[in-house]
């Protein structure tokens, strides 16, 4: 993915569609999962992703490549998902079948992890909450990284990832004892 | 669970995008693609017709009738101010903005920077990129050495860095670096335009920045949701909030403060627009007085009514010292006139609702029109020109 980031990123930054394109379809299912993360539904994202892809090619004569493409887009798409969430009261909409069908569902499956009881976990997260465990623990992005992302300071960061975590442990804490 | 198996999860939840999403994707960057190659060529033709010097208006609203009016192209500026953000130069900026102003014409761009969404969200280079400095266009006057530099109010700038600050999702006050639109008068801050609309600095009161909350994410009164006032910032020595008076101000202050706002909001947000405009640059010319941009400001009311006749009364104005003139600066009030000074409304406010894409001219509490182009605009300014002349506005 890097490499194709620094293959095309010459031609992404001059607005080559092709390339532009080239790059998102490449990278689509990483960039997506911040959008997702916010929202929580399949659709929304992908109205998200839609709108987050033309605002960042409209938007590439501004970006200098100082930062990584997809730092960048990610940052785009956050602020799109979060602005998406508050503006259109939608975040707490949780469709329960698209969860249950969403793709990839294997890897979670595998790792024996109940899906639904920790996407009920995950649904009681904020929007923001749920971005910023994206970027740490999905995307594996520094606490710096992100915090440059969501233009957030670091010990904001700190804080969310620390929030979702002691959420994540007390549904297993819960699950273990049930067990 | 560790790590691994919580990555596992979150990325395994991804949704695979819908059948068609890089088709229309495609489809729509192609669009995007020739919108931007046409406006490149007509900005290229204006270019042509204002070097001759004789500028003629590109874009789709009334022409100017004085020969000598200069409309300013605020959108550019204010690019250049951004890419300036962490400078502190956004001054500079604006200062050249002043300098450009010739002939009398009145251009503006209302609470330019109100866009939030498409600021924070278009340009997040703002957080992830350096800025790139830029010598201004076109400009034709030396501007370094104007007062506005020299004056700017360093004191807003709270922290002296970012003041970021965030109550739960909804809202972000960032006190970063301020640039002051010299024809409204109106200041905007840092990046935060979405919360509070801008700043107006008080000519009675030196001291005093009032933040004016037109429109926000918190809500305006105008939505049956208002919830800030206003903001006064008093020097260094604090801040007022709806009447509250903070004496330290801190990030954590005004987080706090965000916080108990977010408890008279409950579910009445306004539904902020989100679906960017399809108007770029829509120019409108009411008798020297009114021009808009539609493509950045998604709430317009209709700017300066001034009686500016020196860059000298600008600067001040702008500056917030005690202006040199009699001149007002109101973004509440029309340029064409409004209820409280002459008896004589015109247009109250001009609001572009984003999400409809579609603009509501008000006229009192009547609507006065409702446009969705710059032609249609156009239209209605014209007609607007003709009631500017039956009731010309009061300049004091």
């Amino acid at each position: 993915m890097t490499l194709l980031m620094e293959d095309t990123g010459t031609a992404v930054r001059a607005g080559d569609v092709q390339a532009f394109e080239a790059f998102v379809r490449a990278n689509d299912r990483k960039l997506r999962g911040v959008a997702w993360a916010v929202v929580r539904n399949a659709e929304q994202t992908d109205d998200i992703m839609q709108s987050a892809y033309e605002k960042a090619f409209r938007a590439l004569p501004n970006f200098d490549g100082r930062s990584s493409m997809t730092t960048w887009l990610h940052s785009i798409i956050y602020r799109t998902a979060i602005d998406y969430v508050r503006y259109e009261g939608r975040r707490r909409h949780t469709d329960i079948d698209q969860m249950r069908n969403v793709g990839g569902s294997t890897d979670a499956a595998s790792h024996g992890i109940h899906r639904m009881e920790l996407g009920d976990v995950m649904d009681q997260m904020s929007p923001e909450e749920r971005g910023t465990l994206m970027l740490v623990t999905g995307l594996g992005y520094s606490y710096d990284d992100a915090a440059e992302i969501l233009g957030e300071s670091r010990g904001t960061i700190a804080s969310r990832v620390s929030r979702a975590r002691t959420r994540i442990s007390r549904w297993t804490d819960s699950e273990e004892e049930q067990s | 669970m560790n790590d691994d198996e919580l990555s596992a999860f979150l990325m395994g939840e991804v949704p695979e995008p819908g059948g068609d999403f890089f088709e229309d994707l495609s489809a729509r960057l192609h669009e995007i693609n020739e919108e931007e190659a046409a406006a490149a060529a007509a900005e290229g033709a204006e270019q042509v017709d204002h070097d001759d010097g004789n500028r003629a208006d590109n874009h789709q609203g009334p022409k100017l009738t004085a020969e000598d009016d200069v409309i300013i192209d605020l959108s550019e500026a204010r690019e250049r101010r951004n890419r300036r953000w962490n400078t502190g130069a956004a001054w500079r900026s604006a200062a050249a903005a002043v300098a450009l102003i010739a002939g009398g014409a009145i251009a503006f761009d209302a609470l330019g920077d109100d866009d939030f969404q498409t600021a924070a969200s278009d340009s997040p280079s703002e957080t992830t990129e350096q800025p790139v400095d830029s010598t201004p266009g076109d400009s034709t006057s030396d501007t370094s050495n104007t007062t506005v530099d020299d004056e700017q109010p360093d004191d807003v700038d709270i922290t002296g860095q970012t003041c970021l600050t965030s109550g739960e999702d909804l809202l972000v006050i960032q006190f970063g670096p301020t640039e002051t639109d010299p024809f409204t008068g109106v200041a905007t801050i840092g990046n935060a335009v979405s919360t509070i609309s801008g700043i107006r600095l008080d000519p009675g009161n030196p001291d005093a920045v009032t933040y004016l909350v037109n429109s926000s994410a918190i809500g305006s009164a105008e939505e049956g949701a208002p919830i800030v006032d206003e903001q006064l910032w008093y020097g260094g020595e604090g801040i007022s909030i709806n009447g509250s008076f903070f004496s330290e101000v801190t990030c954590d202050a005004v987080a706090e403060q965000a916080n108990q706002l977010l408890s008279f909001v409950g579910d009445e947000r306004p539904a902020t627009p989100t679906t960017p405009t399809t108007i770029r640059s829509c120019y409108i010319h009411a008798d020297e007085i009114l021009v808009l941009d539609l493509d950045t400001a998604y709430m317009i009311y209709t700017g300066a009514r001034t009686n500016l006749d020196s860059i000298e009364a600008l600067s001040a104005q702008a500056t917030g010292t005690t202006a040199t003139g009699e001149s007002v600066l109101d973004v509440r009030s029309s340029p064409l006139g409004s209820a409280e000074e002459d008896g004589g409304p015109i247009v109250n406010q001009l609001e572009w609702l984003k999400s409809d894409a579609r603009a509501e001219i008000l006229a009192g509490d009547q609507m006065f029109a409702q446009v969705e182009s710059c032609d249609s605009l156009g239209d209605r300014v014209s007609q607007l020109d003709n009631l500017v002349s039956t009731y010309p506005p009061i300049i004091e």
